[in-house]
């Protein structure tokens, strides 16, 4: 007996001798697989390794039929540094973004530049990482010539070939169900799925391989059944014909020009105190001293001039806010700017605008790089005339460009340039002006410094801090935004400077949003204190302003919940102009239904009392709201989900831009027409 | 460190004859002057002042010393090889290491990037260097820097190399010790403490003389003291 299992016993040792290499690697690989999932989402486990271990069992049988133990070790050592180091750059990626790797990332590489702010190399990763991988190279370099050689007969070749086979064929039924869960256009199901938080339900490497299956092979949306698709979109109940408190006076606004400015990280800590929601920022003697000239007394004036969404969230990049508030809708796993730049959009505010009022004319401003987000691209099938850029503004109206000296521009010298251009007295106008002074990082800026701003600062103690403890750092960070929202603070009194000499303040409507908050340097954590979903109030991270002018209305605080998807339907219902509900994913902030914000970028729902990226998955809910609360979530998320659904079969498709021959054989684009044809009828009153 | 103390009673300074050591310091001299040629490319800067509003200058620099680095480091192998028969960059010495002397050079390169990132707060050298403020100047500058660097430690590792064998044949000791690194230390190390007198540059020196004892711990291989030294230098 004893005799047996000592044969057995070396039998198991031989088998081990001839397969360290291999063990060794499968054995590493998972565990950097696993680290990587502790270090971006604090777990030690991946709840559905089923690709992890086909691409292990893969690799594994693809190194079994090389018949040199050299061969193998250098095939692991490659196979061990391309999987190390690809959980290290989707570690540095998250760390730096937020956000987990889609393919639709990998249009954004050219803007990468802008969006780094710093390498947080992640140092447990990198020690265990290169330390593990230098001593399987040294100690497997050491023992090569010990390891027993293998011999490779023909029925081994076969045996592993057939494996090859099942696995390659296990990969593609895997790969289907995986992606086949949720397809984009049933949307409804992303509500109730119970996946885990990001790199926890596949690992780095599963995600990133899967990522790549789904952008080459399941990236496509059907169109399924054209006329479906104007069902839903034209559907009678489903048209909003305006509010009464949206206009409570009556009053005829179809020639009032919009300005819509998107206001780069702001935040109500830029310029209130508030010691209870921001325990971090102001904690001034005399809160008051900040409405003063010297310091925010445009931006507080404007609040004071307003209607202020007191409710306000969003959860996105700029590039997804900017678009949300210019077309009120997004798809899922794609970029507009980058994957539909081209798509006929007849349904975005400016081209609405347009199809309503042959005179309007539309710009977009935005004093940053011209390329970036390939605005001066998509803009223009958004439906803007022109994008102006800061070379334009610099060559063609004189703006001074710091962008060459490392530092952002001023959005009050953008808009003492442009001013004429921008707002044009001889006729209607929509502005769009992406800002960008507040844009982080938030360090000491020598344009902000001559305008005196870090003067003002220091006069009402928010003062330079020379420590080396954290504590300090995020002071001074805190005191750098600050002085970036005082020039802000002057753009906002420069533009209504404007409006008010030029009488344009009289029939102008004026909006002003943040795109995110600050989250630069984790700057908005820092100031509000709040990290985690089990921090007390945690939605309020999000929570940023929303202000309008409407010239007769008066000023008024409202705290219904909205988010950048409401602002479209908002500026339709205060223009006056009817719309089909189906097309947008937010309500006016006058009707009296209220909206869910649904992240893109992070795959989360969110309004001011909860937030969970699936009904299976509540990281917040907060205290007293039960129940009923939550059945009303969940009619809001089917909501947004059905319209989702029907959007990415029309970005996918370009539905609005598919072709068709008139009565006359001239190419026509049918459902633009179509789309301008309801929407001119639901607005005159026209028959169809 | 048990090297160095126990070197104690076997030291004798031999009165040797081999005039060839003195090859070794030139070699050395010429190794030190070629790093400070660095400072040439500084003549060239007004050329670039005006590129990308004067933001590549440093890169321009570093790519500069690179270069010059380079040709020279061409040069001197060239010249040391047909004029003294000293081979530089290629040794043959290939021997396997035990597992002590693995461990020891684990420890020697871990030990000191375990210490600097807990002093940066858990942060890696190379994350600190980047900084919190990346432009795409700056990215490709710190790359250019490190890209110089690689070709500056090769001068190192061959001025430890030389002194390492100079001082081998000048002073007998039972135990090998790491003359090259201290010179290095001495020398190199100080003049750049001195000109540039911060934190970094007073650990780069204690580096320098780590350079030496991985040298030796490495059985002379300049290959793997490259490695090891530029790891340590980026971490």
């Amino acid at each position: 007996m004893e005799n047996k299992w000592t044969n057995i016993f070396n039998k198991l040792k031989i088998i081990l001798k001839r397969y360290a290499l291999l063990i060794s690697f499968v054995l590493l690989t998972i565990f950097y697989e696993l680290l990587g999932v502790a270090v971006t989402f604090h777990k030690f486990y991946i709840r559905d390794p089923r690709i992890l271990f086909i691409y292990l069992s893969l690799a594994s049988v693809l190194i079994c039929l090389l018949p040199k133990q050299k061969i193998r070790y250098i095939c692991c050592s490659i196979l061990l540094a391309i999987t190390g180091i690809v959980n290290l750059l989707f570690i540095v990626v998250y760390k730096m973004t937020g956000t987990i790797f889609d393919f639709g990332m990998l249009n954004l590489r050219k803007d990468a530049m802008g969006i780094i702010e710093s390498l947080p190399i992640p140092f447990l990763f990198t020690f265990l990482f290169g330390l593990s991988f230098s001593l399987y190279l040294v100690f497997g370099k050491k023992y090569l010539n010990y390891l027993p050689e293998i011999k490779i007969t023909k029925l081994k070749t076969a045996i592993n070939l057939f494996l090859i086979i099942i696995l390659i064929i296990t990969n593609v039924i895997v790969v289907i169900s995986l992606n086949n869960v949720t397809t984009k256009a049933s949307e409804v199901e992303r509500l109730y799925e119970k996946d885990e938080l990001g790199y926890t339900e596949l690992g780095i490497t599963s995600t990133v391989i899967n990522e790549f299956y789904k952008g080459l092979f399941f990236n496509n949306v059907d169109m399924g059944d054209e006329q479906e698709i104007a069902d839903f979109l034209y559907q009678d109940d489903h048209i909003y014909y305006g509010s009464k408190e949206a206009n409570p006076n009556n009053i005829d606004r179809s020639n009032y020009n919009v300005i819509t400015i998107l206001a780069e990280s702001l935040e109500w800590f830029s310029f209130i105190e508030d010691l209870d929601k921001y325990p971090n920022g102001y904690n001034l003697e005399d809160p008051t001293v900040l409405e003063s000239p010297n310091l925010y007394k445009n931006l507080y004036d404007f609040y004071n001039r307003s209607i202020v969404m007191n409710q306000f969230y969003a959860r996105e990049k700029t590039d997804i806010s900017e678009n949300l508030s210019i077309i009120g809708n997004y798809p899922t796993d794609a970029y507009i700017n980058y994957d539909f730049p081209y798509n006929t959009n007849p349904f975005t505010l400016p081209n609405v605008l347009k199809s309503l009022d042959d005179d309007i004319l539309c710009k977009s401003y935005h004093n940053g790089l011209r390329g970036y987000y390939n605005r001066n691209i998509c803009h223009l099938s958004l439906g803007f005339e022109e994008f102006v850029d800061t070379v334009t503004m610099e060559s063609k109206f004189n703006m001074k460009n710091y962008i060459p000296t490392g530092e952002r521009n001023l959005d009050s010298e953008m808009i003492s340039s442009c001013k004429e251009e921008m707002f044009p007295l001889d006729r209607r106008f929509y502005t769009y002006i992406t800002s960008i002074t507040m844009h982080g990082q938030y360090t000491f800026r020598n344009n902000l410094d001559n305008k005196g701003y870090y003067d003002y600062l220091d006069s009402i103690g928010v003062k330079e801090q020379f420590g080396k403890g954290k504590d300090d750092e995020n002071k001074n960070i805190f005191r750098n935004y600050c002085a970036a929202a005082l020039e802000f603070d002057r753009a906002i009194g420069k533009l209504w400077e404007i409006l008010e000499e030029t009488g344009l303040s009289k029939n102008t409507i004026v909006v002003i949003f943040g795109d995110h908050n600050a989250y630069y340097q984790g700057l908005s954590n820092y100031v509000k204190q709040i990290y985690d979903t089990n921090d007390h109030h945690y939605t309020e991270l999000f929570r940023i302003p929303l202000m309008i002018y409407v010239p007769d209305m008066p000023h008024q605080v409202i705290d219904k919940f909205c988010y950048t998807a409401d602002i479209v339907p908002t500026l339709f219902d205060l223009l006056g102009i009817n719309f089909y509900e189906n097309m947008y994913f937010g309500h006016s902030i006058f009707s009296d239904e209220e909206s869910i914000l649904y992240s893109r970028a992070y795959n989360v729902f969110i309004t001011n009392h909860i937030f969970f990226p699936n009904l299976n998955k509540i990281l917040y809910l907060e205290d007293g709201y039960d129940k009923e609360y939550l059945n009303d979530i969940e009619n809001r998320a089917v909501k947004i989900m059905t319209k989702l659904g029907y959007i990415n079969r029309i970005f996918y498709n370009d539905y609005f831009g598919i072709k068709s021959l008139d009565n006359n054989d001239n190419p026509i684009k049918k459902n633009e027409i179509i789309f301008y044809e309801h929407l001119k009828a639901i607005n005159n009153g026209e028959d169809l | 460190m048990l090297l160095l103390i126990r070197y104690n009673i076997c030291t004798k300074i031999m009165p040797t004859k081999d005039k060839t050591i003195i090859r070794y310091f030139i070699i050395f001299l010429i190794c030190l002057i070629c790093i400070y040629t660095r400072y040439i490319s500084n003549l060239f800067v007004p050329l670039f002042m005006k590129v990308y509003y004067g933001q590549l200058v440093e890169l321009f620099k570093f790519a500069l010393s690179a270069i010059l680095w380079a040709i020279e480091l061409i040069i001197l192998c060239y010249f040391t090889r047909k004029k003294w028969n000293i081979n530089l960059l290629m040794k043959k010495n290939k021997t396997t290491y035990s597992i002590k002397r693995i461990i020891i050079l684990y420890l020697i390169v871990l030990i000191p990037i375990l210490i600097i990132s807990a002093s940066l707060g858990f942060k890696l050298k190379i994350e600190y260097d980047f900084g919190e403020r990346i432009t795409t100047p700056y990215l490709i500058k710190q790359l250019c820097k490190y890209g110089s660097m690689a070709i500056q430690m090769i001068f190192i590792v061959i001025m430890i190399e030389v002194m390492q064998v100079a001082f081998d044949k000048i002073i007998i000791t039972k135990y090998k010790i790491p003359w090259g690194g201290i010179i290095v230390m001495l020398t190199y190390g100080l003049i750049e403490l001195i000109i540039d007198f911060s934190l970094f540059s007073g650990v780069y020196l204690l580096f320098c003389g780590l350079y030496g004892l991985i040298y030796i711990v490495s059985n002379e291989r300049n290959s793997i003291t490259y490695i090891l030294s530029y790891i340590l230098y980026l971490l």
